[in-house]
């Protein structure tokens, strides 16, 4: 059992948009300020939680081979098929492949808000980068905490925590065996925070 | 309820905006996430269905292809039925390339080696790159090859294609190493010789054939779309088939007789037929009058070549020889069909020989460009590459080459390079040292020999690869250019494999390409700036070359582009050829053509290069399950469903003797390896032979579904050094693919 912390609105913005940026690119050493500028953007007790992976991150990216070691890691986890496949649609099919039903609903959902994903973006709708930042947006936006939950459960717990499980248990992964635990944590922190939010109501 | 919720949230949300400056924090955190925009709001959402025209490139046959899209998801590909190749119909290949298209394995962007080893089981350390550093990485590695070893360091593995074609002129190297010799250059060069002038056509008429012979031709195996159609219409319609083959082929299978012929002999079964023929005035008097060159040299050259004789060597039975000779001769039309690997496929020492006689036979009985035969291709004019993307001149460059492909006296016109000697040649700097590659689309395990290839591709310093797939290829890459897959992308196709009348098929994106991807074009130009030459690609791109073809054609990709069946061409009644591009302007059964290069002009007996011995006791014996793509279709979960691992395929009694079961894990060695596969048991196999089905044992990671399945038939093939090749003397530099023993012995 997750405790719920006292989770505000703000961090949950900034870990759902810095959740995303981890599964959605590679990390460089040009991208540590704006990592850097996100911890600092967390409450204190938000970026305590997320301390040791800053750590980690900011040694990954201060040093030109550890870099370099944290963008194989990246390579074999998620470009590569000997890692996890970042795309719900592989998940929840019959066949893992890509654009499979779970893209045709998540890609529906979005339309149903007035959405959709930027033409030039390279991953698909489903990809967990997206759903995440989504998620990021559904709070923006002031969507319903219904809403939020609806969408949390119905397109994101339904099938990353798995991946998730998979990345903190695979040889290959270090730094993103604890970013995912971290991210895990803290999904399923909102589920009981969104469901105890619906519940006060 | 909702307004209470609501306003509590608005109230959290106006005092953080504060702290995110006025807009969105997830964006003014400017992490560069997944963004959103506006779309047309849709409570309930009808599917978006189009139809979009393409064409497969999955073999080169481009059968045309209505492909059906649903909400951006292609869910059906459908057989054009406007378009001749097609008629409405498709293969298991294509039917099962949307899986291919949606594989989550896929090479996602340009990636580039950490680790500086390399091999089977070495992690190459890849990561994710920009294609700016993906190309300079290239240029830089490409250049330093020039500047210390000369431009002819550097290789090019591919088909030949007018782009890579003008960079690798552009770069002045003269190794360009294609598959060919594994493939058909022995049926290139006869048809070259005899009756083309250039390369052999690939347009059976099967359906009006009554009399379907073949010499290991398995058109029914090989699943081609219109391989099938017209073999089972030409079935229906009482044709006919007679096949040759020591294994039971697909086609063998439809047969109304299979003959297990003994591997490598065709060519006497083949001469025998010519004999008969000819000393019994069986032949076709007009066509041989008429069309061909040199009849009054047969009577001479096949005399001794009488079916008993040919009965020795074949182990068929004369009678059976001389009275196919003879259906073969009055059953009008009859035609000897061949298509790549089979008996007169660069299989064999006497391959193109066999390619040589079959010509011969099938103008024997007037079916060379004749209804019921073999067509050659019609197609509209082509334009220039040069004319229209002229370039400056191209730098002097050596002749010597890294296979020594300029040596071969016919072959050498054809750019197809050898993957037999090339090995020979990187590994012992013949005759001289290479250093770097550019590989496009051929694996690894496709190579004769693969673990010497390895070792060789190993000695080279710098090897870019561009890929669908992480292949066997990719992994030994130092870079990676991701292509985008065929139902991504625009083209122009005249479909080689049936062309009764000339046809353009256009393709245009079924989808978006779905990962970071660049077409080979692209690639290719964008490489020649990186390497400073730019100025050979000024205005060139592969939009404008396909415009370019279609305007030669008599219109233009905008006219095409949104055509309703994709197709340009109108049926034109078939008229067969009167003369053809030989020096005598006929069929030549005695090849001048032959002669003036220093072979024989007629096909005289040559047994094959290497018979069984007492330690290697098995013909060795290659084939291709029906549903997959050499090499290219073993991550693909349909495909493996159908067809999921090879075997070691015995005949059922030599088996017994043996004491080998069903099942049971066998090695079959030649003399260069040897590789471990499950024993298959059949009586549908010679008792002296083992077969082995290709596209197996690949064992890259990167492969989620093919790694560690099955063995790679061609570990066992010898490759050649350039001097073994050269005193085969072959004109169709044949890679000998069967043309040694092996032995076969429990695991
Ligand atoms: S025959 Fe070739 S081009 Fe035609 S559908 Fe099959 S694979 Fe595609």
């Amino acid at each position: 059992m997750v405790m719920v912390m006292n989770v505000n609105y703000q961090d949950r913005v900034v870990q759902y948009a810095l959740h995303a940026r981890f599964f959605y690119d590679q990390l460089l050493a040009k991208d540590w300020p704006v990592l850097q500028n996100t911890f600092e953007a967390m409450t204190p007790t938000c970026r305590q939680a997320h301390q040791v992976i800053r750590t980690e991150i900011e040694k990954a990216l201060s040093d030109k081979a550890a870099e370099e070691k944290l963008r194989v890691e990246y390579a074999h986890l998620f470009l590569l098929p000997e890692g996890v496949k970042m795309y719900a649609s592989v998940h929840q099919s019959s066949e893992p492949l890509l654009r499979q039903k779970a893209w045709q609903q998540v890609t529906k959902r979005y339309k149903t808000h007035g959405l959709k994903l930027e033409p030039d973006e390279y991953h698909p709708e489903d990809h967990a980068s997206v759903e995440l930042s989504f998620m990021a947006h559904l709070i923006e936006q002031g969507e319903s905490y219904e809403a939020q939950l609806d969408f949390l459960q119905k397109h994101v717990l339904i099938w990353l925590p798995g991946v998730l499980q998979k990345l903190c248990t695979h040889p290959k992964a270090e730094i993103y065996r604890l970013v995912s635990e971290r991210t895990l944590h803290f999904l399923k922190e909102e589920e009981q925070l969104l469901m105890q939010l619906m519940n006060m109501e | 309820m909702q307004s209470t919720k609501k306003s509590t949230f608005e109230m959290d949300r106006r005092t953080f905006l504060k702290t995110a400056a006025g807009g969105s924090l997830a964006a003014g955190l400017g992490l560069g996430i997944p963004r959103f925009v506006h779309a047309e709001q849709q409570s309930v959402i009808e599917p978006q269905s189009k139809v979009v025209n393409t064409f497969c490139s999955v073999c080169g046959g481009g059968c045309g292809i209505r492909a059906h899209v649903v909400d951006g998801r292609v869910v059906h590909l459908e057989g054009n039925p406007d378009d001749q190749a097609a008629e409405g119909r498709l293969c298991v290949k294509a039917y099962s390339s949307i899986k291919t298209l949606y594989d989550p394995d896929r090479l996602k962007y340009p990636m580039k080696r950490t680790n500086p080893q390399k091999g089977e089981g070495v992690d190459p350390g890849f990561i994710q790159i920009s294609w700016e550093e993906a190309f300079q990485l290239t240029a830089e590695n490409f250049q330093k090859a020039i500047d210390e070893h000369g431009p002819e360091s550097i290789i090019f593995f591919m088909r030949g294609q007018d782009f890579a074609n003008r960079l690798r002129n552009a770069i002045g190297t003269p190794n360009h190493v294609a598959h060919q010799s594994t493939c058909f250059t022995s049926q290139v060069a006869s048809w070259f010789a005899q009756v083309t002038g250039g390369g052999r056509p690939y347009v059976y008429d099967l359906e009006n054939c009554k009399y379907i012979m073949g010499f290991g031709f398995d058109g029914l195996g090989k699943s081609k779309n219109m391989h099938i159609r017209s073999i089972t219409r030409a079935l229906a319609n009482n044709a006919k088939m007679v096949i040759l083959d020591p294994y039971m082929s697909v086609t063998a299978r439809k047969a109304h007789e299979w003959i297990q012929i003994k591997p490598g002999t065709d060519l006497a079964f083949a001469l025998a037929m010519i004999h008969v023929i000819v000393s019994e005035n069986l032949f076709d008097a007009s066509y041989v009058e008429d069309m061909t060159f040199g009849f009054e040299y047969l009577a001479d050259f096949a005399r001794d070549y009488t079916p008993e004789w040919a009965a020795e060597i074949t182990e068929v039975p004369a009678e059976d020889i001389r009275r196919i000779a003879r259906e073969f001769a009055t059953t009008k039309p009859a035609h000897i069909f061949t298509h790549k690997r089979d008996a007169a496929g660069p299989n064999y020492a006497n391959s193109t020989r066999l390619a040589q006689a079959i010509v011969i036979l099938n103008a024997l009985v007037g079916t060379i460009d004749r209804e019921g035969g073999l067509l050659l291709k019609r197609s509209f004019p082509t334009p220039s590459f040069d004319e229209v993307f002229p370039r400056p001149d191209f730098p002097e460059r050596r002749k010597e080459r890294i296979d020594a492909w300029e040596q071969r006296e016919i072959m050498s016109r054809f750019t197809n390079g050898d993957f037999a000697t090339v090995a020979d040649g990187i590994l012992n700097e013949k005759p001289y040292p290479t250093k770097a590659a550019l590989v496009r689309k051929y694996n690894l395990l496709a190579f004769p020999e693969a673990k010497r290839m390895e070792e060789a591709l190993k000695k080279l310093d710098f090897i870019a690869v561009c890929e669908i797939y992480p292949s066997e290829m990719a992994m030994m890459a130092d870079v990676v250019f991701p292509e985008p897959y065929w139902l991504e992308t625009s083209g122009v196709s005249e479909r080689d494999f049936f062309s009764r009348y000339p046809q353009l098929a256009v393709r245009t994106p079924v989808i978006e390409p779905q990962y970071d991807t660049k077409g080979f074009s692209a690639i290719i130009v964008e490489l020649a700036k990186a390497m400073n030459l730019g100025h050979y690609f000024e205005e060139a791109s592969g939009g404008k070359w396909n415009n370019a073809i279609l305007e030669a054609a008599g219109t233009t990709w905008d006219d095409m582009k949104d055509h309703p069946t994709g197709l340009w061409g109108d049926e034109k009644p078939f008229e067969g050829k009167t003369s053809f591009n030989t020096p005598s302007g006929k069929i030549e059964l005695f090849s001048t053509v032959m002669e003036e290069n220093g072979f024989d002009p007629l096909p005289h007996w040559r047994p094959r290069r290497e018979e069984p011995t007492a330690d290697y006791p098995f013909h060795y014996l290659i084939n291709r399950p029906p549903m997959h793509k050499m090499t290219e279709s073993q991550n693909n979960r349909l495909i493996m469903a159908l067809y999921g691992e090879n075997h070691a395929i015995l005949n059922d009694r030599r088996a017994a003797e043996m004491g080998i079961r069903e099942g049971d894990e066998v090695y079959v060695e030649s003399r260069v390896a040897k590789i471990k596969l499950k024993a298959k048991l059949t009586a549908g196999i010679r008792h002296d032979c083992v077969c082995v089905f290709h596209g197996f044992g690949h064992w890259s990671q990167g492969l989620s579904r093919a790694a560690g399945i099955g063995a790679n038939d061609g570990d066992l093939i010898p490759s050649m050094t350039h001097e073994e090749m050269k005193a085969l003397h072959d004109p169709g530099a044949g890679a000998c693919m069967l043309d040694f023993p092996v032995k076969v012995y429990r695991a």
